[in-house]
């Protein structure tokens, strides 16, 4: 320990901005796991504490197929309080306006006070001392009255809501006056999604959310909890066709699983800043196996074993690892503090509303980190302290040239190049595992190894070819900084690689989203037929069953420039043996064939085929449904219908991006006839050709009146809103590329800055013979730039081969969607000048330290 | 010091001190050396180790900067320089040679022949060719292409020398030329370095070899620093040198 300490950690602080990159390095790497591992976590656990939290004690529940349960089935299960006690409930989220002229979003449960009580512990604030709590009675009198509402003491508090005062509760296109009853205390229910949670009598709940006559769910205690499995078997026998029985958790782990492809494709972008931090490590070690070289033939030649020195090397390896640990546990949750804000609008925009809070640090955080960074470091540093511990005792006082400069074509690493680009192609034809592309992501890291690989061949081609080309492009600072990249293959390989594999990961990414942007336009503009949409003011985007009223829809179906109006309605449906939450839809295919535009994929005449799906139990599905599903046209699809799971036939599937959950969508008629007339949740317009679509929108507007909660968007602001979203999804993506990038350019300075200290003599001889400090500075931008555009051209190259991967294997894998490649030139081509002059900027602290070198050193 | 004197002066340098640290950490390297080259003379500086030989160098070549005193190169005081016109100087009046040859390792000979004409940006057709004449001068046409890892010892040192004189100095600085080659390079080197200086490039050459330092016109002895009493710093006759290059 004591040599250790000596000859390593020593030598660490000899060279403190190698170790300090280095340590960044792998700091950011683990800062942006942990950061986008917390952020999954809170995403899920967010939705799961609400969960938890407001199912109380509820041991089962009975739901409905997506409308819920139907209230006149209530009485038919009277036989369920054998098994326990018994509660209906709605449970929904709307809008509340209070007096400070805030709007929030509150979760809304709607519940029979007296049988709910048992079931969760929330108890009415009492405002005179002593007073503890509150009995069922005073709570029912407390929601009495049609007007009542009780919110939380936490809630009111922020807002300043008291007793009686006057709160609205905006639900679909209606804001309903209300007046606050009473304030549950700070704990229980009272305290999910930052006390947000406001409690109604259910029939009040049904009459607000137009729900007269339905139920959410039907929750039961059981008197026996241990004996939930038979008690659970025994229920399901009983109930009657439409009905089924699950328990509370499994409402989050279908949110789990809904997510599942979406939080396994950003870790495993995360990983990218750790690999590129790992490469540091790598080059770190080899760095400092090569300067201590004669040193290690001295304590060889002194007897020390090969495993000591291999355990020296692995031993500093490790002793960055642990600091890159220890510093990039609580970088990441600061990291997560904004990676939350990133992806939460992704997931509550298209999967899930959820309340995300990043989860302070635990101890398996801190494990875990240390656990992902200490051995991949190690195994980062194995080859290069392998290669120590085989030096000779000679070596000391040879003092031999201990570069690996390449003189022949380096075999080994176009064989390794060619394995993992043969891997990475058998790769990419093999299925996804269990919804998840494990295999694509093999076939990603396979290239991005063979890419590794490829790098020093391409130094050696430059070595070897690039001579004249620089010279006569830089002249002698050209020729100088070839030749010192000549002498440097080997040391430059492995820094070079990491950054060709960051900027092979960007470009890959921006080929992939411009493909999918390019996609979505042109999707939007082909299926966005319609003149105005219409929806409520509910912001809740997913799953929102807040619907639009009949007098709304009167206003504008009566206005004169309407010639057409499709009410489409959409809820969650379980499907499949996994319970997997799919969107069912429902529209008027009539307007839609008349006037909408869907893109069909199958058959050719997908039109013709939905118009004969009319009046019959056929659906069309959406791409991502048909691949996640096995799906295909003329095939039957099994749907929970409140009268038991009917089939439905396949007539034609079609392109849509609003989701990969998938879709199936039917006739309005059709939904009717299994789930019951269902208000619309939105509606599209189609005006006379010769109306202008902004008047419309204005004189709809001022014919609902300003008291209903509308919005109605025309046309090109949609268009402008998805590409908006679209953008929004995306942007997590970049911010975990550029970081990647930081950490390989930062890489590429650190090297630049040692091979600078090492040629301290050449440096020297160099301002002897006459160069000036600025044709020093310059040969090592030079260089540094080269390196750079080197890096990039590779990274163009590779990031192409990358972005077929994600394109066709991985994004069809996890979501389910055709996108067309497209190539974003503009975007590439200033990628490729900001990269090079990135490098050459961060050539200048080495160049300056270059520049600083002077002649008294030569003798 | 007469006008005609001034005119044909190379080097001069006047009470030259250098002390390296402070305070209590000051070692006084060089204690006042005034010494005075005129063109075409070869002055040895001989000395033992640590005596200020090539610190004494280094400040006559513009490598560093001294605590006192002056150094003129070609009429020009060096203490009046930046580092850019310091720079012009070292790459236009001065040739460097070194024990230890110094050629840059991932250059070929010629490159390295060619360095001081490169870095002064002139065109590449000119330096190649005055390169291609110096490496003929020395005997190392037939090595153009070679790395200084495939060569001997005495063609580095001679490579050292073509890339000395290149661009035409008018100083020539040698610290221990010889000390790294048998005696029979180090003879070819000492008679290389006179008959492509004869007459026109003054040599100030440090040396521990006493066969050398006879070569010479003049010998500055050093001690500690200082340069010895003047009768111990003699003119000497040059020796009768024969040249057997090799094209």
């Amino acid at each position: 320990m004591n040599l250790f300490s000596k000859f390593i950690v020593r030598a660490v602080f000899r060279d403190p901005v190698r170790s300090v990159v280095t340590i960044a390095g792998l700091t950011l790497g683990v800062a942006v796991v942990v950061a986008i591992r917390l952020a999954n976590v809170s995403s899920v656990q967010g939705f799961e504490t609400a969960l938890e939290v407001v199912a109380g004690k509820t041991s089962l529940e009975i739901v409905g197929a997506g409308v819920g349960v139907p209230e006149t089935q209530l009485a038919e299960l009277g036989w369920l309080r054998q098994y326990g006690r018994v509660s209906p409930v709605i449970d929904r989220t709307a809008q509340i306006e209070t007096l400070d002229g805030s709007v929030s979003l509150l979760r809304v449960l709607g519940v029979d006070v007296l049988r709910d009580q048992p079931f969760r512990e929330y108890r009415l604030l009492r405002f005179s001392e002593g007073d503890q709590g509150s009995s069922p009675q005073e709570l029912l009198a407390a929601l009495l009255a049609p007007t009542s509402v009780v919110l939380t003491e936490r809630f009111a508090s922020r807002h300043g809501v008291k007793l009686e005062s006057p709160v609205r509760l905006r639900i679909g296109d209606t804001a309903h006056p209300m007046v606050v009853r009473g304030l549950l205390l700070d704990e229980g229910p009272a305290r999910v999604i930052d006390g947000h949670l406001a409690v109604l009598d259910i029939a009040t709940a049904q009459w607000l959310f137009d729900r007269l006559g339905w139920l959410d769910r039907v929750e039961v205690q059981l008197f026996v909890p241990d004996g939930i499995d038979i008690a659970e078997q025994e229920i399901a026998a009983r109930l009657p066709e439409g009905l089924r029985i699950q328990r509370p958790a499994q409402r989050g782990r279908q949110v789990e699983r809904m997510l599942a492809a979406f939080h396994f494709n950003l870790t495993a972008l995360s990983y990218i800043a750790l690999v590129v931090g790992l490469f540091l490590v790598y080059n770190t070690v080899a760095v400092s196996v090569i300067s201590r070289r004669s040193e290690v033939g001295v304590l060889r030649s002194l007897g020390a074993r090969r495993s000591l020195i291999l355990g020296f090397f692995l031993g500093e390896a490790a002793v960055m690892a642990v600091l890159g640990a220890v510093l990039g546990t609580p970088a990441g949750w600061l990291l997560a503090q904004g990676t939350v804000r990133l992806t939460s609008t992704t997931v509550n925009t298209l999967y899930v509303t959820s309340s995300a809070t990043v989860p302070q640090l635990g101890f398996e955080d801190w494990l875990l980190s240390g656990l992902i960074a200490v051995p991949l470091s190690l195994i980062a540093a194995a080859i290069p302290a392998a290669e120590a511990a085989r030096v000779t005792p000679l070596a000391a006082v040879r003092d031999a040239d201990h570069q690996v400069v390449y003189r022949d074509f380096p075999r080994k690493p176009a064989a390794a190049a060619s394995l993992f680009f043969g891997l990475g192609a058998w790769m990419s034809t093999l299925e996804a595992v269990d919804g998840l592309p494990l295999f694509g992501l093999g076939a990603a890291l396979a290239v991005v190894c063979g890419a590794a690989a490829l790098v020093p061949i391409l130094l050696e081609f430059v070595r070897r070819f690039g001579r004249e080309t620089l010279t006569s492009w830089c002249g002698v600072e050209g020729l100088l900084a070839h030749a010192n990249l000549s002498a440097a293959v080997a040391r430059l390989a492995v820094s070079v690689a990491a950054l060709v594999i960051s900027l092979a990961m960007l470009a890959a990414i921006a080929i992939m989203i411009g493909s999918f942007r390019e996609t979505v336009t042109y999707w939007v503009g082909q299926t966005l037929q319609a003149d105005l949409f219409v929806a409520t003011a509910d912001r809740a985007p997913v799953g929102s069953t807040a619907t639009i009223s009949t007098a709304v829809e009167r206003d504008i179906r009566t206005h004169p420039a309407v010639v057409a109006v499709d009410g489409f309605r959409g809820f969650d449906l379980p499907y499949g043996p996994e319970g997997d939450l799919i969107i069912l839809g429902a529209g008027d295919f009539g307007v839609l064939l008349d006037y909408g535009g869907l893109a069909f994929k199958v058959p050719a005449d997908g039109a013709a085929a939905m118009r004969a799906a009319v009046g019959r139990d056929a659906v069309v599905v959406s791409e991502s449904f048909a691949l996640k599903h096995e799906v295909g046209v003329g095939e039957v699809v099994s749907l929970d219908t409140p009268k038991g799971p009917r089939q439905f036939c396949v007539v034609a599937i079609y392109y849509d991006y609003s989701s990969d959950r998938g879709l199936v969508v039917m006739d309005r008629a059709t939904f009717a006839r299994h789930f019951g007339r269902q208000r619309p949740t939105g509606l599209t317009l189609y005006l006379d050709p010769d109306a202008n679509a902004e008047e419309v929108r204005t004189e709809l507007l001022a014919a609902i009146g300003p008291d209903r909660r509308i919005f109605i968007r025309t046309n090109a602001t949609l268009r402008a809103e998805v590409l908006r979203i679209f953008d929004s999804t995306f942007a997590i993506t970049y911010a975990l590329e550029a970081i990647a990038i930081i950490v390989a350019i930062l890489g590429v300075a650190a090297t630049l800055l040692t091979l600078v200290l090492e040629r301290r003599r050449e440096l020297a001889i160099l301002r002897l013979v006459g160069a000036g400090r600025e044709q020093i500075r310059r040969m090592v931008v030079v260089e540094a730039a080269m390196l750079g555009l080197l890096s990039q051209g590779t990274g163009l190259v590779v990031g192409l081969v990358l972005s077929l991967i994600l394109i066709y294997v991985i994004n069809v894998q996890s979501f389910g969607w055709t996108i067309q490649f497209h190539l974003p030139l503009g975007f590439l081509a200033q990628s490729t000048i900001l990269i090079t002059v990135t490098a050459a900027l961060a050539g200048l602290y080495p160049a300056r330290v270059a520049a600083q070198i002077v002649g008294e050193r030569v003798r | 010091m007469s006008v005609e004197r001034k005119m044909k002066t190379v080097l001069q340098t006047s009470n030259l001190r250098k002390i390296y640290g402070q305070d209590a950490n000051a070692v006084a390297a060089l204690r006042g050396v005034s010494l005075t080259v005129d063109a075409g003379e070869f002055v040895a500086v001989v000395g033992p180790s640590g005596c200020g030989k090539s610190t004494f160098l280094h400040l006559c070549g513009g490598m560093d900067r001294p605590t006192e005193g002056r150094v003129m190169v070609g009429g020009v005081d060096l203490n009046e320089l930046d580092d850019e016109a310091l720079t012009r100087v070292r790459r236009e009046q001065i040739g460097f040679v070194f024990q230890s040859f110094n050629l840059l390792p991932t250059l070929t000979l010629v490159e390295n022949i060619a360095l001081p004409v490169m870095l002064a940006g002139i065109p590449r057709a000119i330096y190649r060719a005055r390169a291609e004449e110096g490496a003929r001068q020395v005997g190392l046409s037939h090595r153009l292409e070679h790395y200084p890892s495939q060569v001997s010892g005495g063609e580095l040192q001679r490579a050292a020398i073509a890339r000395a004189l290149v661009h035409q100095p008018v100083l020539l600085i040698a610290d221990e030329p010889t000390g790294n080659l048998d005696s029979e390079n180090g003879e070819r080197v000492l008679r290389l370095l006179k008959t492509l200086t004869s007459g026109t490039v003054a040599i100030l050459l440090a040396t521990h070899d006493k066969a050398l330092a006879s070569a010479a016109d003049r010998v500055l002895r050093m001690r500690d620093g200082t340069e010895l009493p003047s009768p111990e710093s003699v003119l000497v006759e040059p020796p009768q040198l024969g040249l057997e290059l090799r094209e």
